[in-house]
């Protein structure tokens, strides 16, 4: 090989790192955690995702851990691209007639393998940092939640509130209000809030996965799987089954409704749950003493008249069949 | 008809005839005893076995590719067309696992032993495979297991997707006939591919013409050993999970089943287990097949031989440590996700000395572009960015985030697309003229090439961002979101359907009204990488070669010792 051929592959080389790190600055300023603090604000909005809308600490790390990963990567997707195109336009028959020599060249060879070896070890690293992160959960989780996966629905018990609601993925959005009827029966979390969740099924396997929070766990009959994770941003985060486990897989979609701790508790008391001692304290300190009065449901469902200025207050809750059997089941 | 003339030293090395080397006699004298169809069907001949395996895996191909139709279509139309459904979700899962079995068991598999058949006894200077018998069982066991898959339509077929986890595959949730069919059509792929397997070992093994040293092999019967390593090994653990699955079904024994003690995870382990290496198995004799046209529409014999063996052979084996990458949300032990993970790094490694030795061999070559090696081109390109992708899934914490989403079906398609069914096109156009003495067009070859090139990235590409944005595989409609994404992806598929067809209409055109034009050496240039199928008639006579050549070493072959 011509010095000049050295020169030019170095260069493609080269080029290639410029190009990835490049890609890599683009995608770190895809994402600011200063400015976006807010999750989708209806259930109506594109689903979010860990890569561009992080909405849990755990996101946020893999997030920030594919950076790496995409810079180490990424001239190794650059470099042969390259290197194809510049072969093709230059060593065509009509270009360059005669074929060199075979040769052979053991350092270099060598130094192929070497090289991406050393890469990948090199990105390993924080790859295993930000697997320790995922697998290790809180100590004292602020909110335990055991989720079942079922045909084709999921249920969520909340244990401390003695509360179980089920979320069957449909979306009616109501015209006047604009905010789906099925929202109370969907999972809500309090902000700024770690979560700890058990998987489990009685049937066939499901996934729970919902992007934003960076979050998939297969819920595998005869075992109990664990995540964990936090609430970082207010709002209505989406989720999909990702195992497929029978004809309505597709509709095993879920919705999770992060909200304001107060708005968080008046949900439990409209649900029907019950406050335990320890945060009874907390729960007088938001919704004042006589909440057990104003939030507790009348006939199973309807909770009493709400606070005109609160959120909640815009849409009553509906007695569709998930929330009544859920409330019922308590 | 007799071998073509030495060529001359010192550039290539080459062949002398020598008749220290016995034909079979026995099974050639029984094909040649018949005429027309009954030919083909008492044949034993490696070349018609072999010829009868790419037209398996044509109709296959051709099958799988109208399901995927049909998945395509539903997709465009999640809702239906005017507020009509377009299939049911039973159906929709019935043709992606019928979609992907076709594709992988019937069209990739049975395509790289057609091929395999075809041309690597020449390769090697053999009369025929080790145990000609032998071989056209594998294939007739074929059909039946063809047959009993597509057949399973009409009893429910497998509702769970090509992997069909347990228990959803069990009675409970399965109770149709259809999924037993699947498992004896699998058993009977099994025991053909174990076959086919022992005999390409044997073969090669065995069989080599005097002079023929184990590093003086081509390289696509090199890919070939390692792949029928692979399906020995691994072929028997996915007849047992599916033995397993058979009994749950119909004995009620409880394997899967956690009320008896059982695990659902153990069929993913089990599963797992051969299906890694089947990845490989369905794109190691492709990387073959690749080196092959690459060497000789560049005129440059492949830069790192050896390298490239040890890093097929290396593959191989890291290949059966690596199962686990498929489970990495199943729930295993975190050291297990760790080792997992790392393993499959790991197999980036060699990946990569393979690229990094095409584009070696490329660099100072005088590229003849004909259509198959822009296909091996195009394989080049599209398979670099399925391994990127694969390096990507190696990452636990990544692979979480984008497992079992379109994400993942981007980069099987990237891997199995365009790189397993890049390096079929490419084989085809480069062994049809061997083959039947007929050149394909190479004008419409080349326009079937952009269609089939673009398509593919049109449709495949944009599935990276899907999965990352939050669509599940197997999912038969989906969140508006995702509607516009799914549009393109779909106009995709036509695209790739149009150069499908132009493709089989110049097969039928080239073999009913082309005549036979070409040379022993159809591409011109075979002394750079002398290897003994173009040394023949085109297509070669029954027994081969009129006398056993024998192999001296070519002159570049000192560089390589
Ligand atoms: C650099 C090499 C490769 C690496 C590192 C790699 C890695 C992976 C990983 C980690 C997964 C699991 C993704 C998930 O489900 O979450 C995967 C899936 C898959 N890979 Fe690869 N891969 C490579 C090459 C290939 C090749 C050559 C093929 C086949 C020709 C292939 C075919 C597949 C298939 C079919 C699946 C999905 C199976 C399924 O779930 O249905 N891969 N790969
Ligand atoms: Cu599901
Ligand atoms: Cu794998």
């Amino acid at each position: 090989m011509a010095k000049k051929d050295i020169k030019i592959i170095v260069g493609l080389w080269v080029l290639a790192l410029i190009l990835s790190a490049l890609t890599t600055w683009a995608y770190m300023i895809s994402y600011n955690p200063a400015t976006a603090t807010h999750g989708p604000a209806s259930i109506s909005e594109p689903t979010t995702h860990w890569l561009f809308q992080p909405a849990s600490s755990v996101a946020e790390r893999v997030r920030t851990e594919s950076a790496w990963m995409v810079f180490i990567i990424m001239p190794f997707l650059y470099g042969p691209f390259l290197m194809l195109f510049y072969i093709i336009s230059r060593f065509s028959k009509s270009r360059h007639p005669v074929a060199d020599k075979p040769n052979e060249n053991l350092t270099l060879e060598v130094a192929w393998t070497i090289v991406p070896a050393l890469a990948l070890i090199v990105m390993a690293v924080p790859a295993y940092e930000a697997l320790r992160y995922m697998e290790i959960p809180p100590a004292r989780p602020d909110q335990v939640i055991n989720v079942t996966g079922a045909q084709f629905y999921w249920q969520y018990e909340l244990p401390r509130y003695g509360l179980t609601t089920t979320d069957n993925g449909t979306i009616t959005i109501d015209a006047k209000t604009g905010r789906a009827t099925e929202e109370d029966s969907w999972l809500h979390l309090p902000i700024n809030k770690t979560v700890l969740m058990n998987g489990q099924s009685f049937q066939v396997n499901h996934a729970w996965w919902v992007p934003a929070f960076g979050v998939k766990f297969d819920v595998i009959p005869g075992r109990i799987n664990t995540v964990w994770f936090d609430t970082k941003k207010k709002g209505y985060f989406k989720g999909q089954c990702a195992e497929l486990c029978g004809t309505l897989h597709a509709y095993m979609r879920i919705q999770v409704v992060v909200e304001e701790e107060k708005d968080f508790y008046e949900w439990v008391l409209r649900k029907g749950g019950t406050i335990p001692e320890e945060e009874e304290a907390r729960v007088v300190e938001l919704l004042g003493a006589d909440y057990r009065e104003r939030f507790a449901p009348k006939d199973g469902a309807k909770p009493a008249s709400l606070p005109a200025a609160t959120e909640s207050a815009k849409s009553p809750v509906p007695a569709t069949a998930g929330a009544t059997e859920a409330t019922g089941s308590k | 008809m007799s071998i073509a003339t030495p060529p001359k030293e010192p550039q290539g090395g080459g062949v002398i005839d020598l008749d220290v080397y016995t034909p079979i006699e026995e099974p050639r004298t029984k094909t040649t005893q018949h005429k027309g169809i009954l030919r083909w069907l008492t044949t034993v001949d490696h070349k018609m076995i072999g010829v009868m395996y790419l037209w398996f895996a044509g109709f296959s191909v051709i099958f799988g590719g109208a399901l995927a139709g049909l998945i395509r279509t539903q997709l465009a139309f999640p809702n239906g067309i005017g507020g009509k459904p377009l299939m049911t979700p039973e159906y929709f899962n019935q043709f992606i696992g019928m979609h992907a079995t076709f594709m992988m068991f019937g069209f990739v598999i049975p395509a790289f032993a057609g091929f395999g058949n075809y041309v690597i006894p020449i390769m090697i200077g053999a009369r025929d495979m080790a145990f000609p018998k032998m071989n056209a069982f594998a294939f007739w066991i074929l059909v039946p297991s063809g047959l009993l898959m597509a057949s399973s339509f009409f009893f429910g077929s497998i509702p769970g997707g090509w992997t069909s986890y347990a228990p959803l595959s069990t009675k409970t949730y399965a109770p149709n006939l259809g999924v037993d069919m699947w498992i004896f059509a699998i058993h009977l792929a099994g025991v053909s591919s174990i076959l086919g397997a022992i005999n390409f070992i044997v073969t090669m093994s065995n069989m080599r013409a005097p002079g023929m040293k184990w590093f003086r092999m081509p390289l696509f019967c090199w890919a070939t050993l390692v792949t029928s390593w692979l399906q020995l090994i691994g072929t028997p653990v996915l007849a047992g999970v599916v033995t397993m699955l058979l009994t749950d079904r119909i004995l009620d024994t409880g394997f899967f089943n956690p009320a008896k003690g059982g695990d659902p995870l153990l069929y993913q382990h089990l599963f797992w287990f051969y299906s890694h290496p089947a990845v490989y198995i369905m794109m190691i004799p492709g990387f073959g097949m690749v080196s092959q046209v690459i060497q000789t529409f560049s005129g440059r014999p492949t830069f790192g031989y050896k390298g490239m063996v040890y890093a097929t052979a290396f593959i191989g084996v890291v290949g059966f440590l690596v199962w686990g990458h498929h489970m990495f949300s199943a729930g295993m032990e975190p050291w297990l996700r760790a080792y997992f993970g790392f393993m499959t790094m790991l197999v980036g490694v060699p990946t990569g000395v393979k690229i990094f030795s095409w584009l070696a061999t490329l660099w100072g070559g005088s590229i003849r572009f004909t259509t198959s090696m822009m296909f091996a081109l195009g394989f080049l390109g599209l398979f670099t960015i399925g391994g990127i992708s694969g390096v990507f899934l190696a990452n636990v914490p990544f692979d979480v985030q984008v497992h079992d989403t379109y994400f993942v079906v981007a980069h099987i398609h990237y891997v199995m697309f365009g790189g397993a069914v890049m390096t079929i096109f490419a084989a085809l156009y480069y062994w049809f003229p061997k083959m039947s003495g007929r050149y394909l067009s190479e004008r419409l070859g080349k326009v079937i090439f952009w269609l089939i090139f673009t398509g593919m990235n049109v449709t495949f590409l944009p599935m990276h961002w899907l999965g990352i944005a939050g669509m599940a595989r197997r999912i038969y409609t989906y969140r508006p979101e995702f509607h516009s994404l799914n549009m393109i992806v779909s106009s995709g598929y036509l695209l790739m359907l149009t150069g499908g067809l132009l493709l089989v209409g110049n097969v039928f055109y080239t073999l009913l009204a082309k005549r036979r034009t070409a040379p022993n050496d159809a591409w011109g240039g075979n002394e750079v990488q002398n290897t003994l199928e173009w040394m023949t008639t085109s297509p070669p006579p029954a027994h081969n070669f009129d006398r056993v050549p024998k192999i001296v070493p070519m002159a570049y072959e000192s560089l390589h010792h």
